[in-house]
């Protein structure tokens, strides 16, 4: 009995039913993008070989996938950049506040939790260029208001505030759990050496802080990269294409124009960057 | 809402429990529709309405509708679905989806259906909506298709504005940029109304392309708006923008076109190119008068028309088929379609529909509603190519809209659709 | 200073907040007043009509079932999964392979579903499992996260819980779900939470998955409500929007604090 169920058999009757899952809906939709990448194929006729022509035509310059990358870095930079440091300087403002504090942190936190497609569709209503009730505001307030989802040279930028909306107060209560752990000590020490405020914070709670600004700069472009729903629903990659990031292109490629070659050669492309990003997330995370 | 749509949902759950045994199940027929508001309420209705007359008859079969979203969700949701056997048994897709589709031999071919226990007169359909009048159809096209919401492009006005600058309805281009000229209103640096919107999209370009003389494909299948008609019909409109006369509407493919109704409704805009489709909202809709016109010419006077057909699925099992052709079969009965014309502003797709009573007193009542009629004498059809989504898609549709933001002039806009175009022929051939 | 950092943090959460003000009292209001220019801040009069309204024009009771079931079906899989695998790697004798096996889940994670629809889709395709239930629980039924989680918790735990249970005789699977589970049970919760709100927002993935209102959720489901053409009937859209996020303020309302943790759980904390 014992030495029966010391058998390592036990163990992966345990993993069997986790494995076999990764392995049918991981590991295998991997390899059959990477084999559709070397096809032509558009869900009617029939698969056509075209060995990398997928991936020479991605690569080529003035490739259409070139813009659509670089929106998705600036995308994502805004995203992550805007909220790490306005999730930051909510931090600092609500440590160690008492039930105020706790009423606010948790009206902030709260639409972490709610669904991208709520969202998106409560922000195409407010930010509506006609009846849109913020452009309402700035009017009222006497200032202009830009057409927010329809200039090209806005849209991307209003997806970006939405989506910092959206996700900044996650990295509040991040850097709030952070700040939590200084050892109050070690600021009350830094005061006695008469260490300003700015100074405390630059070389004390800052360079403390690092683990968790690497967590949320790695989670975060992790997840504008995965950004979709908020394209979808409020733009529909448009105007102009202004809005087309990675994901939504791709969903596009596969899925409104059966580009089933090119949409999996670019996923190829992109998993090795993906999977490193993640990587290097679960090095800060060891780390901390 | 309206009551009927309850009801209708109610039998749909009903059905739904039901369906799990019951032999009936098997002759059920799913239909995917893609409409917005008002035309989407009318839809549903006649659904609903053909259910009924079913169980009156004592015939098994139900229809069990799904909306899919805008035309081209809806598209992008069949095609996948096909790959999965989830596609429907009976659904409407526009003009320009059915080469591919037809092509690749998923559609059923109607005409045994049309000629049998169930007939369906394919000669009283008015030719310029059939298939055959869409398109320059070579000759060994089956009959794939049969024509539901058909429309062309008019042009919306508002006729106090217009009397008030004593101007006609533009009959050329140069009559349209007169007129969008003379009806704009600025005060200050604000414009309070613009003399003409009109969502940039393929269809009012393909129009343009058409008046100017042009032609999407040349006669060995390449792209042939590349330069000249391609390039001047998109400055057609373009310049109007430039010169503070014609509103952009912004977004992204229906939005733009909502945007353009929402205008002109608002009297922001004097006048408005959109489709026949919308001629019952907007005229119930609008505090004002409405008046309405053939789209103005240039080198010729031309229109494509536009909508969708009805098509069955080949791969559909037998039964639900059945049910599906006696769907569309009613749906295409002469006062069905004069009925469907009347509360949205399509088309009647049948030429004794045209000539009924009701629909003569409709066009005598309100002339509005045979402007898109009367211009089927000059419509543009489509080549019959397998690209032709794609390209309407992937090349003609991204250059105006790259164009429309200024992000290209409209030569280089054309230039690089035409490349694209080529690209995707060659891949498709 | 202080008092005007909390007082700039004030005003950022009433812009947090305002929107769903806006998108209750919108709800409430007729399609005329809702595209009122210059807005009005309290509906004239509450239609609660909006919301029955909702329900018809849409199978809005069918979306909102089919969201319960997929989410819940997905959390309770992952719960089961994720507690055999990691009892397994933590608990039981598997030699070299334990670590291999870590290393494997962790590339899981970066697997996202970004990355994995189009095969996915086609094999379901394949098998005649688009459009199921099983298209949109299977492929989250197991979850790396949740057993690099577990297994975490689980190694905090003394080994000796373990070995007197076997000394008892009870089975594996006892151990593993009547001892060890309910002893990592905050991180269970947690991780619970995480997957329910997590799975029940989810839209792309449902999205591609689905053809028909017999399993669409209610994101899927309320985004096609903004049908464009003949003006969006942003009252209704507003109601749907407030069907679609309300279940989740909910929860978010009764769990605050486990909420907040459940998904800041995978902070380096």
């Amino acid at each position: 009995m014992r030495y029966r169920r010391r058998s390592p058999l036990f163990a992966w009757a345990f993993l069997a039913p986790s494995l076999a899952l990764f392995a049918i809906f991981f590991a295998y939709p991997l390899v059959a993008c990477f084999w559709l990448s070397l096809h032509r194929w558009d869900m009617l006729a029939d698969p056509q070989w075209v060995g990398a022509a997928n991936y020479a035509a991605l690569l080529a310059p003035g490739s259409e996938l070139g813009p659509v990358i670089g929106r998705t870095i600036v995308y994502s930079a805004g995203t992550v950049v805007g909220s790490v440091a306005l999730g930051l300087a909510l931090a600092l403002a609500l440590h160690r506040v008492g039930r105020v504090g706790h009423v606010l942190r948790s009206a902030i936190f709260a639409s972490y939790v709610v669904s991208w497609v709520g969202v998106s569709l409560l922000w195409s209503y407010l930010l509506d260029d006609q009846l849109g009730p913020l452009s309402a505001l700035l009017e009222a307030a006497g200032l202009g208001a830009p057409d927010w989802l329809g200039d090209p040279d806005w849209a991307l930028v209003s997806l970006v505030g939405v989506s910092i909306w959206k996700v900044v107060g996650y990295d509040m209560v991040l850097y709030l759990a952070a700040l939590e752990d200084i050892p109050r000590e070690i600021l009350e020490a830094a005061r006695l050496d008469g260490a300003g405020r700015w100074a405390t914070f630059r070389t004390i709670v800052w360079p403390l802080l690092g683990p968790t600004t690497l967590f949320l700069v790695v989670t975060g472009t992790l997840m504008s990269f995965q950004g979709f729903d908020v394209v979808r629903v409020m733009t529909g990659g448009g105007p102009a294409g202004a809005t087309q990031i990675w994901v939504h292109w791709l969903y596009e490629q596969a899925f409104a124009y059966f580009r089933l070659g090119p949409a999996c050669a670019a996923v190829t492309l992109f998993f090795v960057p993906l999977a490193l990003v993640t990587w290097l997330g679960r090095f800060g995370w060891q780390h901390a | 809402m309206n009551h009927c749509a309850f009801r209708h949902n109610r039998a749909f759950c009903i059905l739904l429990l039901a369906s799990c045994s019951s032999p009936a199940a098997r002759d059920e027929a799913s239909f995917w529709y893609s409409y917005g508001g008002r035309n989407r309420e009318v839809l549903e209705d006649l659904v609903g309405r053909f259910n009924r007359v079913q169980a009156r008859e004592g015939r098994p079969g139900r229809i069990r509708g799904t909306f899919q979203g805008d035309y081209f969700d809806a598209l992008a949701k069949l095609r996948a679905a096909m790959l999965a056997r989830r596609a429907p048994a009976v659904t409407h897709v526009i003009a320009e989806a059915l080469p591919r589709l037809a092509e690749s031999g998923v559609l059923e071919d109607l005409g045994p259906w049309a000629r049998g226990p169930e007939p369906l007169d394919t000669g009283d359909i008015v030719p310029a909506l059939s298939l055959s009048g869409t398109f320059d159809l070579p000759g060994d096209v089956p009959l794939v298709a049969i024509p539901f919401n058909r429309s062309t492009p008019i042009l919306y006005y508002d006729r106090e504005a217009l009397q008030r600058a004593g101007i006609e309805p533009p009959r050329t281009w140069d009559d349209l940029r007169q007129a969008a000229h003379a009806l704009t209103v600025r005060r200050g640096g604000h414009t309070e109304r613009w003399g003409l919107t009109c969502p940039l999209s393929w269809w009012f370009w393909y129009a343009a392309l058409a008046q100017a003389n042009g032609t999407l494909l040349t006669p060995d299948g390449r792209a042939a708006f590349g330069r000249g008609p391609g390039v001047e019909a998109l400055e057609l409109y373009l310049g109007m923008v430039r010169a503070g006369t014609m509103r952009l509407p912004p977004g992204h493919d229906y939005a733009a076109w909502e945007k353009a109704h929402a205008d002109f409704i608002a009297r922001r805009a004097a006048m408005v190119i959109t489709s026949t489709a919308f001629l019952a909202y907007i005229t119930d809709n609008a505090r004002f008068a409405v008046g309405a016109a053939p789209l103005p010419g240039h080198r010729r006077r031309a229109v494509p028309t536009g909508g969708t057909f009805f098509v069955l699925l080949a791969d559909a099992p037998a039964r639900a088929k059945r049910t599906a052709w006696s769907f569309v079969r009613w749906m295409s009965e002469p006062s069905r379609t004069a009925e469907w014309a009347r509360r949205t502003g399509y088309l009647p797709v049948r030429r004794s529909a045209v000539d009924s009573e009701a629909m003569q007193r409709l066009y005598r009542e309100r002339p509005a509603f045979r402007v898109a009629l009367d211009q089927l004498d000059e419509r543009a059809p489509f080549p019959w190519t397998s690209a032709l989504l794609a390209i309407e898609r992937e090349a003609v549709q991204p250059a105006l809209e790259r164009a429309a933001a200024g992000e290209v002039s409209a030569a280089e806009a054309m230039a690089e659709a035409a490349r694209v175009a080529d690209q995707r022929i060659l891949e498709l051939r | 200073m202080r008092r005007v950092a909390i007082a700039a943090a004030a005003v950022f959460a009433l812009l947090e907040v305002a929107p769903y003000l806006v998108m209750l009292s919108g709800s409430l209001k007729t399609l005329e007043e809702v595209s009122r220019v210059p807005p009005t801040v309290v509906p004239e009069s509450a239609h609660p009509e909006n919301y029955s309204e909702v329900f018809e024009a849409a199978p809005m009771a069918r979306y909102l079932a089919n969201t319960v079931i997929v989410s819940g079906s997905i959390a309770l899989a992952q719960i089961v999964l994720v507690v055999l695998a990691a009892y397994a790697l933590t608990f039981m004798r598997m030699g070299p392979s334990a670590r291999a096996v870590q290393v494997l889940v962790l590339l899981c994670l970066a697997v996202p579903p970004q990355v994995r629809f189009v095969p996915v889709y086609l094999m379901l395709a394949r098998v005649d499992l688009v459009d199921t239930f099983f298209a949109l629980v299977a492929p989250h039924a197991a979850s790396a996260l949740g057993i690099l989680l577990a297994c975490k918790a689980m190694r905090a735990l003394p080994i000796e819980v373990v070995e007197a249970a076997r000394l008892d005789g009870a089975s594996e699977l006892a151990i593993a779900f009547r001892v060890v589970a309910p002893m990592i049970r905050p991180t269970l919760v947690a991780f619970l939470l995480f997957s329910v709100v997590y799975h029940w927002n989810d839209y792309f993935w449902t999205l591609v998955m689905t053809t028909s209102d017999r399993v669409r959720t209610l994101p899927v489901g309320v985004a096609l409500l903004r049908e464009q053409g003949t003006g969006v009937r942003w009252h209704l859209v507003m109601a749907a929007t407030v069907v679609v996020t309300a279940p989740v303020l909910a929860i978010f309302a009764l769990t605050n604090r486990h909420l907040v943790r459940a998904f800041t759980w995978t902070s380096p904390r």
